[in-house]
């Protein structure tokens, strides 16, 4: 019997020896998300090589992605990186540029200006660009014809257009805020800072958030919410993501959408503004992101992991995507007139890449976009004045940075 | 010769049998525990790739002087007397009251046990619906009675009661049950020779049921403080210690601070002082509520 198990484990374990394992991808659990499975079977039809899709919520996701890369851990073979955690990330990531030169058919050339800089580190590229997000705003087109009102263009007209639209008798609100604890909160902060004229940090690496410019950033935000009255009670409590909930039951105005997740508006189900709704460009200088993937330097399948990284930004993928909603950074897939026929606001996502801005390229971001948010939540709850709440988030990020 | 090997044997065989038990406690419980500890001590931050060095204590006094931490700690304390004391004032009077024969009495009580078989997350995300200022049913109904509609989770000044009292609806069945079955130990002479010789249900709970009560109270508290001292899935859904700083116990600063900011050392730190107050307030109070019953603790 002892024998019959043993040789039963000697077989089971060299038949597990012969066949490769695995590719292990980790990415986070999103609309955009869905597009891959089609392209995945794809590279396993082609190659003949499993791979197995872990996708995980956005919080949780660099928390799970930065224990495993710290305990060169060998568990994934590509990893998703945005462009604002690039920074942390990039020591654990194995350069690109080797493969890159190995095939031709990828035409660096096609990427927006830029892009591939943000996953550049001296001079090598690690990652290799799957989407790019930037904020739109959306609006209600019945409110807004209504009440004659326009897509505003600044700031100031945005908290004018809010106010306005907002009907508390009919539970509309003017427009919808992500004032949770959460980084919705200080890309909101961001935004509306760098459309002042503020940095956030200055030439020597030290944060600059108190500033005249910054403070007026937070006290806009503040006439949004209690001058004006314009915000939907529980702003407090939501994030962008809880927001598309409030816009999408019809008790908002405007709202703030990442472009891949503008289809649902028009799926029944869940959208009770199928059709009334349309795309506005964000005013001032507007938040971007770029998603991308990198192969982890402890990863012990690099050639294969390139060969799905490919497989996954290819310029046909990048069409594919592009077809389904997501924006590409490839100038080919957003300048496809099928593509802008069938996805008219890639005109105004287009418009806003133009004028956006990222994360500073700093290797600490997740640790400031904590302290900024948790000193903004306190000012916009109007616990502390947003002088004293930018200080501290100042003073705290000072410490950190070195 | 052989009898002293048997007898050897035989002192060695229960260790033998006790010896997976105590190595599997060893691995699962004594490791983390040692491991976290070690790491209170060092400096490491995983975003920097230097290495970990050891600090001494020095994570330890920075948190004393630092607002935060002082802040948590006095939300964890709040949160634990809070959500304790109103499990165990609705957990007794709802046992009081069932265990008469009143109509339905099965029913109601499978119906109130029902909380406790949801897990933490599902309670939070239900209670963020039910609570949601546009479109929750509790504000649905605030406003159709003339009421303005609230923020609970929001507003500075309502999110920790809110935390609370979702809190406590999650727990209370524990307590109901747990009291419960203490009541129905008493034995029903006593309260018949109370009846006979005319004493009121208030004269009956104070001298009769909460006595004799006593040591299964005790055990409830306990395990309910040490409970609500570790509480962190319920808040990271609610609020994730939100608005600004509200509702941040010290088990949301480690997290916070050891996953959030990847600041491993003094979110050890953090956990092993969470680990010192909650055994802290556990010992004082079992010893206090012990000390009388005669109980070493």
């Amino acid at each position: 019997m002892v024998v019959l198990v043993g040789l039963c484990l000697t077989i089971g374990s060299i038949s597990v020896m012969a066949s490769p394992q695995p590719l292990r991808v980790l990415v986070l659990s999103t609309n955009e998300t869905t597009l891959l499975p089609k392209l995945i079977r794809e590279f396993e039809v082609q190659t003949g090589r499993k791979v197995e899709t872990e996708a995980i919520p956005h919080g949780e996701l660099m928390q799970k992605m930065m224990l495993s890369l710290v305990s060169r851990s060998p568990d994934y073979d590509v990893v998703a990186v945005a462009t604002e955690y690039f920074g942390s990330l990039q020591p654990h990531l194995e350069p690109l540029d080797g493969y890159i030169k190995t095939t031709p058919a990828i035409d660096m050339v096609d990427y927006l200006p830029g892009v591939i800089q943000q996953f550049t580190s001296h001079g090598k590229v690690y990652a290799l660009p799957w989407y790019v997000n930037v904020l739109l705003g959306v609006y209600r087109t019945d409110i807004f014809r209504t009440k004659g009102l326009k897509w505003p263009t600044t700031w100031t007209e945005y908290a004018q257009v809010a106010e306005k639209a907002t009907d508390r008798a009919n539970n509309i609100s003017g427009a919808t805020f992500p004032g949770r604890v959460h980084a919705h909160l200080t890309i909101e902060w961001v935004q509306r800072y760098w459309s002042k004229g503020g940095e956030l940090f200055d030439d020597d690496g030290r944060p600059t958030f108190a500033t005249e410019a910054g403070i007026e950033a937070v006290d806009d935000m503040l006439d949004l919410i209690y001058e004006r009255n314009a915000v939907p009670p529980g702003f407090l409590e939501r994030s962008y993501i809880e927001d598309r909930s409030v816009f999408m039951a019809g008790c908002a105005a405007m709202g703030w959408f990442w472009p891949g997740q503008l289809p649902i508006l028009n799926d029944p189900r869940s959208s009770a503004v199928v059709g009334k709704w349309a795309v506005g460009v964000r005013p001032g200088t507007p938040w971007a992101s770029v998603w991308a993937f990198g192969i982890p330097k402890y990863s012990r399948n690099k050639a294969d992991a390139y060969k799905l990284i490919y497989q996954l930004t290819n310029k046909e993928a990048s069409l594919y995507y592009a077809m389904n909603g997501v924006p590409q950074a490839r100038r080919s897939s957003m300048e496809n007139r099928e593509v802008l026929a069938k996805t008219p606001y890639f005109k105004e996502v287009a418009t806003s890449l133009a004028r956006s801005k990222t994360a500073p390229a700093v290797d600490n971001w997740p640790k400031i976009d904590e302290i900024l948010a948790r000193n903004l939540s306190r000012a916009i709850s109007r616990e502390t004045s947003p002088r004293e709440a930018l200080a501290a988030a100042e003073n705290e990020v000072k410490k950190t940075v070195k | 010769m052989r009898r002293t090997q048997l007898t050897t044997r035989r002192s060695l065989f229960p260790y033998l049998l006790l010896g997976p038990s105590i190595l599997l406690v060893l691995v699962v419980f004594c490791y983390p525990l040692v491991y976290s500890l070690s790491l209170s001590l060092q400096s490491w931050n995983l975003l920097e790739l230097g290495p970990r060095v050891f600090i001494g204590l020095k994570n330890y006094s920075a948190l004393i002087t630092e607002p935060r931490f002082l802040n948590s700690l006095s939300t964890t304390l709040l949160f634990l007397m809070g959500t304790v004391s109103v499990q165990f004032v609705i957990g007794f009077a709802l046992a009081l009251l069932l265990n008469k024969s009143v109509a339905g009495r099965n029913f109601l009580r499978t119906l109130i046990c029902l909380p406790m078989t949801l897990a933490a997350v599902v309670v939070g995300l239900l209670w963020m619906w039910l609570l949601d200022p546009n479109l929750g049913m509790v504000n649905y109904y605030l406003r159709r009675l003339g009421f303005e509609a609230r923020s609970f989770l929001g507003d500075p000044s309502l999110a920790l009661a809110s935390v609370i009292l979702i809190d406590a609806w999650r727990n209370v069945p524990f307590t109901f049950l747990a009291l419960l079955a203490g009541i129905q130990r008493i034995p029903p002479e006593m309260y018949e020779a109370c009846r006979i010789d005319g004493a009121s249900f208030w004269t009956m709970l104070t001298r009769v049921t909460i006595p004799l009560l006593r040591p299964i109270v005790v055990v409830v508290l306990l395990l309910k403080i040490m409970d609500a001292m570790k509480t962190f899935d319920l808040i990271f859904v609610l609020t994730q210690g939100g608005p600004g700083i509200c509702t941040e116990t010290l088990s949301m600063l480690a997290y916070k601070v050891g996953l959030v900011n990847f600041d491993v050392g003094a979110g050890a730190a953090i956990a092993t002082s969470l680990v010192i107050v909650t055994l802290l307030v556990t010992v004082v109070y079992g010893r206090q509520s012990l000390r009388s019953d005669g109980v070493e603790f």
